[in-house]
């Protein structure tokens, strides 16, 4: 079928076009609301500024296509594969996309707020800049399991999204916004999460070794039995940070604000501290071995049952501290 | 960290006071222009972020106690707000002392010829802009590392309002078109618009002009020059509906329009704290496209 053809039988009133192939057609700024074409074949089809809110494209094949600037609010796409296709400020606000393709997707300012994206495959899709607020990328077990590995997110603005169990290894968040995002079983391994602004995100039960934090924004974030080992952390902000049990085992942590935290049966071995404001931190029955502490603000903090005897306190601010056997340090 | 701990210390002050409710709603009057009773909206308000919005909108002491005042002739119980006035006036004016710029909160003195601003706790130092603004002098930035001008502005919620109401790409083509030519959509135009992101566009629209009305002449002029006005029409008004907030407070006056000038931006700049709940709450977003657009 053509260009023309379709455009016809849809003035007609035809809306189902099942199966139909439209390989490399060009509907540019084709008003095409609510059709169905499911199955269908357009790949390499150029549907720039095209309109095809709630249109249901349900395992059509989308490869390559040019959809720029296209229209697919509340349209669904479940199990489309749109590996490679452009979607450079498209709009999907609302979109279904349970477990659609679209590794390497060129996703550029899209707008995907509110979308389904469970089961999704971002693989190394670029979604530097794209919305992502209120998306649901959630995992359940044997029906779905997103993945976003190796994406780029720079500056992508995910605030109160779903990421619960998502595979978000070695992606790129640099500067992305993910404020009360919940990432909680999340795998961030050797993400690069610098710059990013997790405040009140929820990082329970995370795996973020090895990921880079640098210049990050974790004010009063959960981390709950996370895993930080090896994770860069200079200079970040964890005021109010919820961080029992996480483990924190050679992290770098010089400068960092942990003023407030929480951070009872933490495990800091080896992990570096120096000059860190831990004013009124809660450090009880943490684990400080081989803990460089030089210079850190510890005043009013709460050691008890701390393991200190390797810590190194050179130039510590104890004032008011209180130490592991339960002594007040004047 | 002395002085983080300093405005930990205000807060905390401020919090454990006995009329702490008091202070907290007059802090929020004297940043939002309106009063508010409701316990649970101001439940869910921290007062350390109000308390940095109250510091940012007014960089000097002078200052503050003059919005305090504004605000408390507007009151019934003046002479009960009068001394909160005092009471935040003098927990605040700790915060109003100049360190050197590796602490993280930096405060300035104003010099009298230019307007200086207060940076808090920056999570993203290159996300700071310099504010222009018609009646201040055109380059605010000093040379010195301690008196620069710089005034935060919300990227995302910006952002968010734009691909809310428009498509993203109609709005990148305006704003490309604005700030340099007609988009012609060949290879190359297409090659530039990717290569900027749509935050860089609304930075460089808002970096490059000091009024909203000179962004929608830009923007206006960009949609003639390209033709399709139908759908290009309904992007501009989208990208200066979603500016149109940072250029002043349309909430307090009867006309709406506040001329823009430099008493009236320091008090009433309705600047968007990136971390306050209220952003995220979507009615208060969508109000502003309420009010319908005043004429001058």
């Amino acid at each position: 079928m053509d260009a023309n053809e379709l455009l016809k039988r849809y003035e007609n009133g035809e809306t189902k076009f099942f199966e139909a192939n439209l390989n490399g057609v060009n509907l540019f700024g084709a008003d095409l609301i609510g059709i169905t074409l499911n199955k269908a074949d357009l790949s390499n089809a150029i549907l720039i500024f095209s309109y095809l809110n709630r249109g249901i494209l349900n395992q059509a094949n989308l490869v390559c296509t040019k959809l720029s600037g296209a229209n697919l609010n509340q349209a669904s796409l479940i199990s489309a594969n749109l590996h490679d296709a452009n979607l450079h400020g498209a709009t999907l606000q609302g979109a279904d996309l349970r477990n659609a393709n679209l590794t390497l997707a060129y996703m550029l300012d899209t707008n995907l707020m509110d979308a389904d994206l469970r089961g999704a495959n971002l693989s190394g899709a670029n979604l530097s800049g794209a919305c992502l607020r209120g998306a649901n990328l959630r995992e359940e077990k044997r029906m779905y399991s997103a993945s976003l590995r190796g994406a780029n997110l720079h500056k992508a603005d995910l605030r109160g999204a779903d990421l619960t169990g998502v595979d978000l290894s070695k992606v790129d968040l640099s500067g992305a916004n993910l404020s009360e995002a919940t990432l909680r079983y999340a795998d961030l391994s050797d993400a690069n999460l610098s710059e990013a602004i997790l405040y009140n995100a929820s990082l329970a039960d995370t795996n973020i070794g090895g990921a880079n934090l640098k210049g990050a924004n974790l004010m009063n974030a959960r981390l709950e039995r996370s895993n930080l080992i090896d994770a860069e952390l200079t200079g970040v902000n964890l005021y109010g940070a919820i961080m029992a049990d996480a483990k924190l085992t050679r992290c770098q942590m010089s400068g960092v604000n942990l003023s407030f935290a929480r951070l009872n049966r933490v495990d800091l071995s080896r992990a570096n501290l120096c000059g860190a404001n831990l004013t009124e931190a809660d450090l009880v029955d943490a684990y400080l071995a081989r803990t460089n502490l030089t210079g850190a603000n510890l005043s009013k903090a709460n050691l008890i049952r701390a393991e200190m005897s390797s810590t190194n306190l050179t130039g510590a601010d104890l004032r008011g501290a209180v130490m592991p056997d339960g002594t007040i340090n004047d | 960290m002395k002085t983080i701990s300093s405005l930990d210390a205000v807060t905390k002050n401020l919090e454990q006071h006995e009329n702490s409710k008091r202070i907290k709603k007059l802090i929020y009057s004297a940043c939002r222009n309106i009063w508010e009773n409701d316990e649970d909206t101001l439940e869910r308000l921290k007062l350390q972020e109000l308390i940095q919005e109250l510091c940012r909108l007014n960089p000097t002491i002078n200052n503050l106690n003059y919005t305090l005042d504004k605000v408390v002739k507007t009151l019934n119980k003046q002479a009960e707000y009068a001394l909160i006035a005092s009471v935040i006036s003098h927990e605040m004016q700790k915060l109003y002392i100049t360190l050197d710029e590796s602490t993280g909160i930096l405060l300035n003195q104003p010099h009298q010829e230019e307007l200086t601003g207060i940076l808090l706790n920056q999570p993203r130092q290159e996300e700071q802009i310099f504010y222009n603004s018609g009646q201040i002098s055109s380059n605010p930035i000093d040379k010195s590392p301690n008196s620069q001008i710089k005034h935060q502005y919300n990227q995302f919620d910006l952002r968010q309002n734009i691909m809310k109401y428009t498509n993203p790409l109609r709005a990148k083509i305006v704003l490309f078109s604005a700030l340099y030519k007609k988009f012609t959509f060949n290879e190359e135009d297409w090659l530039k618009l990717k290569d900027e992101k749509l935050d860089d566009l609304l930075l460089k629209l808002f970096n490059t002009c000091p009024t909203v009305r000179e962004v929608e002449s830009k923007l206006n002029n960009a949609v003639i020059s390209l033709g399709k006005p139908d759908e290009n029409t309904q992007a501009a008004s989208a990208i200066i509906q979603s500016m149109r907030g940072l250029y002043g407070n349309i909430s307090s006056s009867a006309n709406g329009y506040q001329p823009f000038n430099s008493d009236s931006s320091l008090e009433t700049k309705a600047l968007v704290n990136p971390y306050h709940k209220i952003a995220f709450n979507d009615d208060n977003n969508t109000c502003q496209f309420m009010v319908p657009p005043t004429k001058e």
